[in-house]
């Protein structure tokens, strides 16, 4: 694992940053709030097209790239392909980003891996408004039934939106994970706004039934 | 969101680390940092780079096809025919000329045309000095009576060694040969003729007084000299020279030496008064194989194999009743070495443009002399036969892979394929033109497919 360290050298009139890529420090718990100068000066060494820099930075979100990934495709090896377009596009445009703060690297670049992403599954001639197994979707539609997820696991909860028909997990993560609207989502994705909200009620309904029945059935198939 | 428990959701699932076994980062590394030319992949990669990458890349494809085609349109005539007589297309002969076989002498006259091509000049040339040995070997024949020997002898020359010298340096070439072959000298001054019809009859009698001598004497080494001449100089018909064709016609007067010459002596004879056309055909080089190849990176890659190579070829020449025709097929092995640059790299299809070198070994190999004289086929094998045992070519070509699977696929070349010519060498196929279509295709074998 890799760690920037921050050597800070003063001049009389002006602070020179420069990162040095350790690879036995472990990265920070929480990579995605690197302090402003750090991941500014990680742009700076991205620009240069550092080898060690484009591995750093890749280090330091890989965990949260493969999980987006992993959201909208299950299989490692398409996950791989996103991942290389992905950086391939970053390493291309790396000129155009613009810094405006913490964590506007994190953004730009999860926004071109869900971009990838949903480009990968056009290629893969998925269709997003797919139709679902009947038998996938509760009868009755009570709002007011919440499912307890507090003992469920994470790895399990995750397993289950992987699960979901690919057109309702599409439009599942951006509502819940992008926070995108049913607006947006239907602009992203090329269906009606009417359509990515039947989609997103009908996956959400879906993984009600899962995790309840997970939980009535004592962990069901996801042996926890 | 107004559930809260997709809230909820999203919190414990944002914390999740997914395991999987792959090192992505090796791959994004492949492509972000590219092993073979030490640099990033381009930072800007506009679409108009793109559009020039794909252009060139079919204009080397396009390259590749009319080089092809006019390497084949040179090598064949799209007739697939010569008219041999002057080598020139043919000519509409003349009524007051027809009945009397002065066709030959009219074929003849775009030969004559002094000084007007370089080619016609090498023929010159060619003819005087081959003309010093048919005096030479004229006179043994016949020395014994020296007037009636060198009359024989005049007749026997063709007429193209009597026209006007084409410049000062000919003329003195000329003359030193002369004087080198003694009572010859009158026979090769300068003609002053320059009527074309006097000039024609004069031709036409030689060749009757050549076809007496060879009908008379049928000796291989007169037959062989009259024929190397008289082919050279293009005075008979079906046998001057051709300007494109793979078989060499020296064959023919090769094949004088063996025991079939008496007819080729009834063919050269029964043709003088003939109409003939010559016909080449140079098959195209087939090479089936296998190949093994290494991706060097995702557009470049290496390829080499193992390839059974067939060449063959064919030449036809004379008339309806009289010709004479060569075959010859050579069977080779080859090894070929090749850099390709891939500029459509699907799961299924891969488009290619690739060149390199190849070293093939005869394994087999045999040469057919065939003869029709008034409708009799004679036929015999030519054991003198040795095919150029190993030969070295260049390549291009476009191709396009079909692939079952990431290594295995199955791929076709058609491109143009260079041969280097070795003098020792009596292989035909490669004597005029080395350059001809090819194509290669079979199996291959994907060691490292970079995807």
């Amino acid at each position: 694992m890799n760690l920037a360290t921050c050597n800070i050298n003063f001049t009389k009139n002006d602070l020179n940053l420069s990162l040095e890529y350790d690879d036995e420090k472990p990265i920070p718990p929480n990579p995605l709030k690197v302090v402003v100068s750090e991941e500014q000066e990680l742009v700076n060494d991205l620009l240069k097209k550092d080898k060690n820099a484009w591995k750093y930075f890749y280090n330091l979100y890989a965990k949260d790239l493969i999980r987006i990934c992993g959201r909208y495709v299950s299989d490692g090896e398409q996950i791989n392909d996103i991942l290389q377009e992905g950086f391939v596009k970053m390493f291309q445009s790396i000129e155009k980003f613009e810094y405006r703060g913490d964590g506007s690297l994190s953004a730009w670049m999860r926004r071109i891996i869900i971009n990838e992403a949903l480009g990968y599954l056009r290629t893969l001639n998925k269709n997003i408004e797919e139709s679902v197994d009947p038998q996938e979707i509760p009868d009755k539609e009570d709002e007011s039934d919440e499912p307890e997820i507090q003992d469920v696991p994470q790895s399990v909860l995750y397993l289950m939106i992987q699960e979901l028909p690919v057109g309702y997990r599409t439009v599942f993560n951006l509502y819940v994970f992008e926070n995108m609207s049913h607006k947006e989502i239907a602009k992203r994705l090329g269906i009606a706004e009417a359509s990515s909200a039947s989609q997103f009620h009908r996956a959400k309904k879906i993984l009600a039934k899962k995790i309840t029945g997970y939980k009535q059935s004592n962990k069901g198939h996801y042996g926890r | 969101m107004d559930d809260k428990w997709l809230n909820k959701l999203r919190e414990k699932v944002n914390d999740h680390d997914p395991q999987y076994k792959d090192d992505f980062w090796e791959s994004i590394e492949e492509r972000l940092f590219p092993e073979e030319d030490k640099k990033p992949v381009p930072v800007k990669k506009f679409p108009v780079a793109r559009l020039i990458s794909f252009a060139a890349s079919i204009a080397a494809c396009l390259l590749v096809m009319f080089g092809s085609y006019f390497l084949l349109k040179d090598n064949s005539s799209p007739s697939g025919k010569n008219q041999i007589a002057g080598a020139k297309k043919p000519v509409d002969i003349p009524s007051s000329l027809q009945n009397d076989g002065t066709e030959l002498a009219t074929s003849d006259q775009n030969n004559t045309q002094v000084g007007q091509t370089m080619a016609e000049l090498s023929d010159l040339e060619r003819a005087k000095k081959q003309g010093i040995a048919i005096s030479v070997n004229l006179k043994k024949q016949f020395g014994s009576n020296r007037e009636d020997a060198d009359q024989k002898i005049s007749a026997a020359i063709p007429e193209v060694l009597k026209r006007e010298p084409l410049t000062a340096a000919n003329n003195n070439m000329f003359k030193d040969d002369t004087n080198s072959a003694n009572g010859t000298q009158q026979l090769l001054k300068p003609s002053e003729e320059s009527n074309e019809i006097i000039r024609k009859e004069k031709l036409l009698e030689d060749l009757k007084i050549s076809k007496k001598l060879m009908a008379k004497s049928k000796k291989p080494n007169i037959l062989k000299v009259l024929g190397g001449t008289l082919l050279s100089a293009g005075v008979i018909p079906g046998a001057s020279s051709v300007a494109s064709g793979y078989a060499s016609f020296d064959n023919v007067a090769a094949a004088a030496d063996s025991s079939d010459s008496d007819h080729l002596t009834d063919v050269l004879v029964g043709n003088q008064n003939q109409q003939v056309n010559s016909t080449i055909r140079k098959n195209k080089a087939l090479s089936f194989g296998i190949s093994v190849n290494t991706d060097i990176s995702k557009k470049w890659s290496l390829s080499s194999g193992l390839f059974y190579t067939k060449l063959s070829s064919e030449i036809e020449a004379g008339s309806d009743e009289y010709n004479y025709s060569i075959k010859q097929v050579s069977h080779y092995i080859g090894v070929p070495v090749q850099l390709n640059y891939r500029f459509v790299n699907k799961p299924k299809v891969r488009l290619y443009v690739g060149a390199g070198g190849q070293v093939d070994v005869a394994v087999a190999s045999k040469r057919t002399n065939n003869y029709e004289v008034a409708g009799a086929n004679f036929s015999e094998g030519d054991p003198s036969y040795k095919p150029q045992r190993l030969r070295f070519s260049l390549a291009a070509a476009p191709g396009i892979e079909y692939r079952f699977n990431k290594n295995l696929g199955l791929y076709a070349e058609p491109g143009v394929r260079y041969f280097f010519r070795q003098n020792n060498s009596n292989e035909a196929d490669t004597e005029r033109n080395p350059a001809s279509f090819s194509l290669r295709t079979g199996m291959r074998y994907t060691i490292n497919a970079k995807d």
